[in-house]
This record gives C-alpha cells, sequence and structure tokens, in this order.
C-alpha cells in the first residue's frame, strides 16, 4: 500500500515529504521558499551561499523545481504553492540565524536588483522596493515601515490601489514583526478603503490615527480625508467638523513643510467654506483657492491645479459679478485643458458642466447655446465612464437652461430631465441631491402653474433637508410653502 | 551471475527425452533475423538490429531468470525457445514500410513514421506468422518453421512487448490452446512480461548513434540522448532472492545539472510502470518465484572527459528537452484531459484568431502541476508564454499588466517600438489614457501574425476591482474583438464569480479528483492492474479527500520511496 501514512494535514503532508526528501532537497526547499518566488540564478545563489551542498547547488535547485508544491511563476520564476512556503519558511525560522542572515541576505539582492531598474515607476521597481521592505522586517521592523510608508504614500498619491493593498497585505503577512505599527497600518487601510469609497472602513481607520497618531504626514492626510468623509454625509454639523479637521491639518501640513499637502487641504477647506455659505466664507474660499493654485503651479502639480482652477471659478461666479465670472470662464478653460491633457475625464465632465453654468450666467445666444452643447458633452463623458451622480447633475444643469430659454416645449423637456435626475439620485440614495432636484421641480411646477405639483414637491425637499439637518434654507422653504398653500386657496 | 539462456535451451533440449530439436530451430531463426536487420532501415531510430539489441535483451532475461531457472518454476525448453524467438523477431515490423497506400519510403512523412513506430508489434504479429506460411519474391525471409504450436505464441509474445498491446495480447495467449509439447505447464503471458521487461532494459549508451545526415524529430533524438547517458543496467537480487531488482548507472556531462532529474525520472518512471505492468502476469505465473523489487537503483556520475553530449547543446536537444519535460509531467497528471486537449487545441486555433480559456482554481488544487504542463507544452512547440500572476498585489495595476506584457514579449526577442507604457502615469483609475493600451494592442497584432503567444493571467479574482474590470470589460474583450492571434488562458478561484468575457469562451474547473480518476492514473499511466489500482486509489482517497495538492504529494512520496540514488556529490541519495 502507497507509503503515505495519514495525511491529516497539509502540515503533516509535508512532513511526510520531507521524511522521504533527501535532507539537501528539504534545506533547500526551505532556503527557496522564503523568497515569494525565485528565479534559477537567485535560488542557485542562495544555495550556493547557504547550503552546504558540495558543489550541487543547482542541480539541487533542478530537484526542488520538479517537486509537486513548486510551479512556473511568471517569467522563469518559480513559485512554491502558498501551505508550502509557510511550512517550509516556519521550519527555516526554526533555525533562526539562518533564517535572518537569509532575509538580510535577500534585502541586499534585491537592492542590487532595484539599482538596476532606473524608472522608479516601472512595476518591478515596485514590486522590488515592496520586497525590500517585506523582508527588512523581521530584522530591522523600523527601516522596513519607514519605507513602506515611503512607498505606500507615493502609491496612493499615484493611485495605484493594487500597490497600496500591497502595503497592507505586508503588514499582515509580517505582523509578527510590524504589530506594533498600528497606526501605520490603519493609515493605509483608510488610505485603500477611501479609494474604494468604503468610507465607514475609511472614517474609522483615518479617526485611530487622527486621535492616536504623531503630529506627521499620515496624522495631517488622515485628518483632511476624515473632513472629507464628513463633509459628504452631509449636514451643518459635519460641514463645520470637517471645516475644523481642514483647518488642523493645514496647521499640521505647514509645520512639517508638506506643500504638496497645504496645496490640497486649501482646495478642500475652500470647498467646505462655499458648503457652508455667507459671503465672508465664499471670499475666504477664494484666497485659500488663490493660495492653493500658486503652490500647486510651482509643484507642478497639474491633477491638482485643475482641479483648484475648476473650484476657483465655482466660488467666483457665486460671488457673482460679470468680471468674476469672465475670470471664472478663464479658470474652467484652463482646468479644461489640463484635464484633457491628462486624460482625466470625469473631472473634465465636470468643468465642461461649470462652463456651461458660467456661460449660462453670462447670457447672451451664442454662449447659451455653447452651454447647451457643453452639457451635452458632458453627460456622453459622464454616461460612458458610468458616473451616475455626476449624470444627475448636468441633467439638472441642461434643464435648468431649458427652463431659463423659456417656451413650453423647453419646459416639458427640462422636467423630463429633471425626472431622470431625481431617478438617478433616488437609486443612488444621494438624498442630498434628491431634494435638490425636487426644489427644481417645484420651482417648474409653480411656473406652470401647477400649484398642487410644486407644493407636493416642496413639502419633500422640506422633509429631506430636516432629515439631514440642514436648516440653512428651511425658514424660506417654509414661507414659500405657505405662499403656494395661499395660491392653492387653502 | 546471469545465465546464457541460448546455452540453457540447448542443455535443456539436449537433456529432453526424446531430445527436442528447438535449439537448432532458434539458430534458424537467428540467422533469419540477422539477415533481416542487416541494415536497419529506419536509421535514425536507437540500434534494433537482432545481432545488438536482441542479443542484449536475451542478457537481460538471463540476469531476471537467474534464480528461477534453478526452482521448480523454471522455464521449459519449449517456454525458453519462445520467448528466445520472440527476442529476436519481436521488432520486424519496424524493417516493414508498408503502410497500405502504395507510397514509396521516399513519400513517407513524419507521421508515417509515428504509425510505424506506434503499430510495429502488431505488425511484427503479422508478419511473424504470412512470413513463415508464405512469402513474396521482394520479400524478407523468415527461417521459422510453420508448426501452430510455436508459430502463434511466438508471434503473440512478439507483440507483447509493446505496452499499449501488452494487455490484451496477454489475455489472447491465455486463451490460446496451444500446448507445445504437449507440456502442461505453458506460459505464454509470462513470456510476454518478460520480453516486455528484457526489451524495455535494453537501455544503454550503445544504442545512442545520434547520425548526423537525419534531421531527427525531438522523440527521437530524445530517445538516443536517454541512451547515451546510461552506461549499465543491471539485474541483481532485490529485498528478497525472489525480488529482481534493476540497477542503473547513468553518466551525464558536467552541465547536466537543470535536466538530470529530468532523465532520471523519465527513465525511472518507465521502468516502474513496465514493471508495474508485467509484475502481476510474472508473479502469478511463477507462484511467486520471481517478482520485480518495488525500487530501482540509480547511480550518477559526472563525465570528467568531455565524452557526455548535453542536452542543452543545440536547439535541437533543447526541443528534445522540452520534450522530456512534457513527456513527464504527462505522465504524472491525473485526469484533466479535457483541459489539456482543449489547450493544445487553443493553442493550434490561435493562429486563426483570439481563443480564450477559463480555468477555475480551488484551494489545494494542482493548478501548480497545470501550470508545468502548460509550460512543458508552449516549450515543446515553441510558443511564447506570458504569464501575469496576480498573487501578489504590487505592481499589477492596469498599465502595469501592459509593462510586463511588453517586458515580457521583449525578453523573447520581440521589441514595441509604438509601446511607451513604463514612460505614461501609472494609474488605476477610470481615468487612465488609452493609447499606451491601443498601442501595445496594435504591435501584438503584428508580433502574433508570425509568433503564436499564450498569455497566461493567473489568479485574475483577487486583482484590485479596477484593474478587473479593466481585464474582463475592457483588454480581453478587445483582444478578442480585434481577434488578435493568441490564446489567454485565465484562471481564478472558486466562487469569484468573474464575469465571462466572450460567449465562446472555454470552461474549465479543477476540481478534486474522484477515486475513479485516481485508479485511472494508477492504471493507464503507472501500469497498475485494474484490481491493484483501484485498491491503491481508495487508500489515497481516504488519505486526501480527493484534495489534488494532497494526492500528488502522496504520488511524490510513492516515487521518492520506488527510487534509490547514489550520486556523485557525496551526500544526496534517496
Amino acid at each position: 500500500m502507497i507509503a503515505v501514512g495519514l495525511m491529516s494535514s497539509l502540515a503533516t503532508e509535508y512532513d511526510l515529504l520531507c521524511e522521504a526528501l533527501p535532507a539537501p532537497i528539504v534545506q533547500a526547499a526551505e532556503l527557496c521558499a522564503l523568497p515569494h518566488f525565485v528565479d534559477d540564478q537567485v535560488a542557485y545563489q542562495i544555495l550556493h551561499d547557504f547550503a552546504n551542498l558540495n558543489g550541487t547547488a543547482r542541480r539541487t535547485w533542478a530537484e526542488v523545481k520538479r517537486l509537486p508544491f513548486v510551479y512556473p511563476y511568471e517569467q522563469g520564476r518559480w513559485r512554491f504553492i502558498d501551505a508550502a512556503r509557510i511550512h517550509f519558511s516556519s521550519r527555516l525560522e526554526q533555525n533562526n540565524g539562518m533564517y535572518l542572515s537569509l532575509h538580510q541576505y535577500l534585502v541586499e539582492k534585491l537592492e542590487e536588483q532595484r539599482r538596476q531598474v532606473e524608472d522608479v515607476s516601472a512595476p518591478e521597481a515596485r514590486e522590488l522596493e515592496w520586497r525590500i521592505a517585506y523582508h527588512l522586517a523581521p530584522f530591522h521592523p523600523e527601516r522596513a515601515v519607514e519605507r513602506l510608508i515611503a512607498f505606500g504614500e507615493s502609491a496612493a498619491q499615484a493611485h495605484q490601489l493594487a500597490d497600496v493593498r500591497g502595503v497592507i497585505d505586508l503588514f499582515e503577512e509580517q505582523k509578527r514583526w510590524l504589530s506594533g505599527f498600528r497606526i501605520e497600518r490603519a493609515y493605509f487601510e483608510g488610505r485603500y478603503a477611501y479609494a474604494l469609497q468604503n468610507y465607514p472602513i475609511a472614517e474609522d481607520r483615518f479617526a485611530f490615527v487622527w486621535e492616536h497618531g504623531r503630529p506627521d504626514l499620515m496624522k495631517a492626510i488622515s485628518g483632511h480625508l476624515l473632513g472629507r468623509i464628513l463633509e459628504s454625509r452631509g449636514g451643518r454639523s459635519r460641514q463645520e467638523e470637517a471645516e475644523r479637521l481642514y483647518g488642523e491639518s493645514l496647521r499640521l501640513l505647514r509645520s512639517i513643510g508638506d506643500r504638496r499637502g497645504v496645496a490640497m487641504v486649501l482646495n478642500s477647506l475652500g470647498g467646505v467654506l462655499v458648503a457652508l455659505g455667507g459671503r465672508s466664507r465664499q471670499q475666504e474660499a477664494e484666497r485659500l483657492y488663490r493660495e492653493s493654485l500658486r503652490i500647486g503651479r510651482e509643484l507642478g502639480l497639474q491633477r491638482n491645479v485643475a482641479m483648484v482652477l475648476n473650484s476657483l471659478g465655482v466660488v467666483l461666479v457665486a460671488l457673482g459679478g460679470h468680471s468674476r465670472q469672465e475670470e471664472a470662464e478663464g479658470f474652467y478653460r484652463e482646468s479644461l485643458r489640463i484635464g484633457r491633457e491628462l486624460g482625466l475625464q470625469r473631472h473634465v465632465a465636470m468643468v465642461l458642466n461649470s462652463l456651461g453654468g458660467v456661460l449660462v450666467a453670462l447670457g447672451g445666444r451664442s454662449r447659451q447655446q455653447e452651454a447647451e452643447d457643453l452639457y451635452h458633452g458632458s453627460l456622453k463623458l459622464l454616461r460612458s465612464i458610468g458616473d451616475r451622480r455626476g449624470v444627475a447633475m448636468v441633467l439638472n444643469s441642461l434643464g435648468g437652461l431649458l427652463v431659463a430659454l423659456g417656451g413650453r416645449s423647453r419646459q416639458q423637456e427640462a422636467e423630463r430631465l429633471y425626472r431622470e435626475s431625481l431617478k438617478i439620485e433616488r437609486s443612488i440614495g444621494n438624498r442630498r441631491g434628491e431634494a435638490m432636484v425636487l426644489f427644481r421641480l417645484s420651482r417648474l411646477a409653480e411656473e406652470l402653474r401647477e400649484f398642487a405639483q410644486a407644493h407636493q414637491y416642496l413639502e419633500n425637499v422640506i422633509s429631506i433637508e430636516a432629515e439631514l439637518g440642514n436648516l440653512r434654507h428651511m425658514e424660506q422653504n417654509r414661507r414659500r410653502l405657505e405662499e403656494l398653500r395661499r395660491k392653492l386657496g387653502g | 551471475m546471469a545465465i546464457d539462456l541460448e546455452k540453457e535451451l540447448k542443455d535443456l533440449c539436449d537433456q529432453s527425452v526424446p531430445r527436442l530439436d528447438l535449439y537448432a530451430r532458434l539458430v534458424l531463426v537467428r540467422a533469419s533475423s540477422e539477415a533481416i536487420w542487416a541494415e536497419q532501415r529506419l536509421k535514425w531510430f536507437t540500434d534494433h538490429r537482432a545481432t545488438t539489441h536482441s542479443r542484449y535483451i536475451i542478457e537481460h532475461l538471463g540476469s531476471i531468470l537467474e534464480r528461477l531457472q534453478s526452482t521448480a518454476q523454471a522455464l521449459t525448453p519449449h517456454e525458453l525457445y519462445v520467448l528466445l524467438a520472440a527476442c529476436y523477431l519481436h521488432d520486424i515490423g519496424m524493417q516493414d514500410f508498408k503502410i497500405g497506400d502504395g507510397r514509396g519510403i521516399e513519400q513517407l512523412t513524419e507521421d508515417d513514421y509515428k504509425l510505424i513506430r506506434d503499430r510495429h508489434p502488431e505488425r511484427g504479429r503479422q508478419l511473424i506468422i504470412d512470413r513463415t506460411l508464405r512469402r513474396d519474391r521482394d520479400d524478407f525471409r523468415i527461417d521459422l518453421d510453420d508448426d501452430p504450436q510455436y508459430l502463434v505464441p511466438i508471434a503473440l509474445v512478439s507483440q507483447g512487448h509493446g505496452s499499449s498491446f501488452y494487455i490484451k495480447t496477454v489475455e489472447e495467449l491465455r486463451a490460446l490452446p496451444n500446448r507445445p509439447g504437449n507440456q502442461a505447464r505453458f506460459r505464454a503471458g509470462l513470456l510476454a512480461a518478460l520480453l516486455l521487461m528484457g526489451d524495455e532494459l535494453d537501455l544503454h549508451e550503445r544504442r545512442a548513434k545520434f547520425p548526423q545526415e537525419f534531421a531527427l524529430s525531438p522523440t527521437s533524438l530524445l530517445h538516443h540522448y536517454i541512451h547515451h547517458y546510461v552506461t549499465s543496467v543491471e539485474v541483481v537480487a532485490g529485498r528478497t532472492p525472489k525480488h529482481r531488482r534493476i540497477r542503473l548507472a547513468l553518466q551525464f556531462p558536467r552541465d547536466s545539472d537543470e535536466f538530470r532529474p529530468d532523465v532520471r525520472d523519465w527513465i525511472v518512471a518507465r521502468l516502474h510502470r513496465q514493471s508495474e505492468l508485467t509484475n502481476p502476469e510474472i508473479e502469478e505465473s511463477t507462484e511467486g518465484e520471481l517478482a520485480w523489487d518495488s525500487t530501482i537503483e540509480i547511480k550518477e556520475t559526472t563525465d570528467r572527459y568531455g565524452v557526455r553530449r548535453s542536452l542543452m547543446e543545440s536547439p535541437a536537444s533543447i526541443k528534445a528537452l522540452h520534450e522530456l519535460r512534457r513527456d513527464i509531467v504527462k505522465g504524472q497528471r491525473i485526469n484533466r484531459h479535457e483541459l489539456v486537449k482543449a489547450l493544445r487545441e487553443a493553442i493550434d486555433q490561435s493562429r486563426q484568431g483570439c481563443q480564450i480559456i477559463r480555468v477555475i482554481d480551488f484551494v489545494d488544487s494542482d493548478w501548480g502541476h497545470a501550470a508545468k504542463e502548460l509550460l512543458a507544452i508552449c516549450n515543446s512547440k515553441g510558443i511564447s508564454l506570458v504569464h501575469i500572476a496576480f498573487k501578489e498585489a504590487v505592481g499589477r495595476g492596469p498599465l502595469d499588466v501592459l509593462t510586463r506584457v511588453a517586458n515580457a514579449l521583449s525578453k523573447f526577442g520581440f521589441s514595441f517600438p509604438g509601446y511607451y507604457g513604463s514612460q505614461s502615469p501609472m494609474t488605476e483609475t477610470h481615468d487612465a489614457p488609452r493609447p499606451a493600451e491601443q498601442a501595445l494592442i496594435a504591435e501584438l497584432l503584428v508580433l502574433t501574425e508570425s509568433s503564436p503567444l499564450v498569455l497566461l493571467l493567473e489568479r485574475v479574482d483577487i486583482a484590485e476591482s479596477a484593474t478587473l474590470s479593466w481585464l474582463i470589460r475592457w483588454f480581453l474583450p478587445e483582444l478578442s474583438r480585434q481577434n488578435v492571434k493568441l490564446l489567454a488562458v485565465v484562471t481564478e478561484l472558486e466562487s469569484s464569480g468573474v464575469e465571462k468575457v466572450t460567449p465562446n469562451e472555454q470552461l474549465f474547473s479543477l476540481l478534486p479528483y474522484t477515486k475513479d480518476e485516481i485508479a485511472e492514473h494508477f492504471r493507464v499511466s503507472q501500469g497498475f492492474s485494474p484490481h491493484r489500482a483501484e485498491d491503491e486509489a481508495n487508500y489515497l482517497f481516504s488519505l486526501s479527500s480527493g484534495s489534488p495538492s494532497r494526492v500528488h504529494s502522496g504520488l511524490s512520496i510513492r516515487r521518492l520511496h520506488g527510487l534509490s540514488l547514489i550520486d556523485d556529490s557525496g551526500g544526496a541519495n534517496v
């Protein structure tokens, strides 16, 4: 009968294999299982330098490649299946001196390979950077984390989500050595969750970093993004809390001299001030945006510059006045140009909408015509990338333009667009957006002298605003509701 | 000490009352056979001549039967005569080029030669009977008397030396009414088993010729190399006097580290298979007085004089090495016939247009083995395999994938002048620019017109959702839409629910093995009898629950236990 014995677990299975295999092959498997994968050259070097194989390192490696748990992995490399890798690495770990020396050796080898890759953004370079941090962890955890933070931050800024997840994976894989770095791990978990729009997890992690972190870049960014999450949920108290977080993050970033971060937080702070409303806040926002724009231009942060130009346009339009509107138009057009250069489709779609808005405000038939074209362009782009929230917003803008142009058929078309927008807002659960569309519908219904309908829409608006705690227009809406009631003769 | 079986026959004939003329008959058969093999017609094959190959088989049989001939189970002169005559005649089918369509030798193709090789045991049987009974003018002569009590057994025993004919031939032999010499005992099945093993054991460097005047197929060339590395074969006493153990000495060139285990595994697997195949008949027919030892001894040395040729010495020999590796992984595979067939067919069909095969993987599956086989198939077909795995997250965003594909292909010697992926901003958002992607696909369109390509995307389910979406909704559909001539193999873990790329993609699952699949492997690939295969499969299944990873580990342990290796490293031996 087959000489396998009881294989009650994979560990037992590998133990049995180790009993059957010649000792040099077992030793070679232990050594070569430690890296995530190896090519022939690296495996040979490891065996040559660490195993006492009497000149048969290459031959022994050829034997290891034939084992059932070793398989081809990417170009000319070999990898142990996960369970085998864990098993053989833990066997090696029992020989503590060898285990740590091999990690150290691998760091040196990988550093050498890393130096040969000129392009730091190349996937191979990034992968090597990550692997260096991985092998540093057991014998120099602080250096590993330092390296990991630099790597992870750069990945997060470049929107390389897979790399950010790699950082989290590394904290998990090497948790025996890195368990003391809870803040750093939480920070990257927050960044990853935030990028995936998993805001409850992101909020939890950033709140942890904000509360327990040292006054450094991670804390500042956590504060900034925590503010963004709060702000996105709506409601005045959250906006005020976001304003406070932005302010503190900004101070922190200025103190550590991170101008890139300063530029970004200035933009967010400007945004929340605009949202909180009031002329003085809008003026403050304009000042902040201009500072952000200046820094962004100095540092060549094209993406940020494109965003701020749009924000600046929005606040200028809000502050009113023909010259500000004209300046806003210039900013939008520049923002559009940069966005197109960078291939930022969503941004381009948003700016098309903003530009359309300012053209409508500036007035004149040709500008209105251009605005209508811009809205249609924006809609097309948003639909192609599946941004439903954006589609709803532009439908509102287009509807507004049609209402402004007047005429029964345009009003009917506007109503159709608003209804489509309402359907989207409801389907994505955007209560704030829903209230805005209902308000527009109520206005349109009033204009069409459908007072009962207008009254019903407005009642819904008030109810949603109350639910969201947004009391800013409450009084004004109630007064209008009364007026509608009177018109209804009630 | 091996016995001289021809002398043994002569002695037995002389001692018989009345005296038998079987030795004299054998002398005529030997002479006919040597005449038939005066010139080996398939010159690019290893040496199959009667003067050499047949005689060495008889020598090995002398070692195998050494002890048995001193027991009550010894071969009778009638059995010995049939066995020795079959030793001389078993390969004559390889000297016959008539394949039934009237074409001459100059018109035969590689496939025709393969057919000649594959069918030669059966053709040999036909020739032995036909040419003994009647002969046309140009036909070769077989000086075998037409005594049917010997003629049919000799023909059938000869046929049984081909392993694919062995089982049915033994069945046919058992059913024969013939009792040569009217003896109570005539063990024709045993004779077929002995001939098969004797033939298999004629592994030796003297059979390797490497004829320069022919462009050998990888398979033919491989056989020359295999023989070239065998310096001796012995059959010695095993764990008991009744067990016979095979002992081989191999010698490899200095640069053989990479392929030494492949050659050894190939030989050992083959000998184990044939011992398993023949053991039941041998053991039963001799009432347990003769059996194969389950261990094969190998002694390996390294050539110090530079006389051994390397399997990595030329492009042709490297092809032979790829063939060897493909053969080994194929022999170790359990089921997955449909998957491998689909992969091979899809590789061929990819010359017409894009093919996609999806593989559903499971924890503890045999994906590693499947990956080894895919690599071996690609290597043996000379196809570039680009493998992108998502096991590690870092550096595997959409544009990273493109960069990796371009880099991998540049290692195969292809350049991508129009692709600047590594200089583009790396981003995984939907805002990613498309020119780099389009440029790579345009280059792939050109490249795959002349060089087939396999793109293996491993575990796409653990790619970032944006990357997965890009792969499944854009990249793969675009390859398919533009009909890029490649095969994309995409693997994902069970229940990951990755959507289909195209409606006609093929889907396979690496499900745990069933008992029947394991039994089939023991039976077909390892030569076990149906009953024993079932027993072993039941046992292995009970230990592994069919988990492919565990089953393969169990089989590896089994292989390790069946080999005793002594090499010249001063250490490693099993």
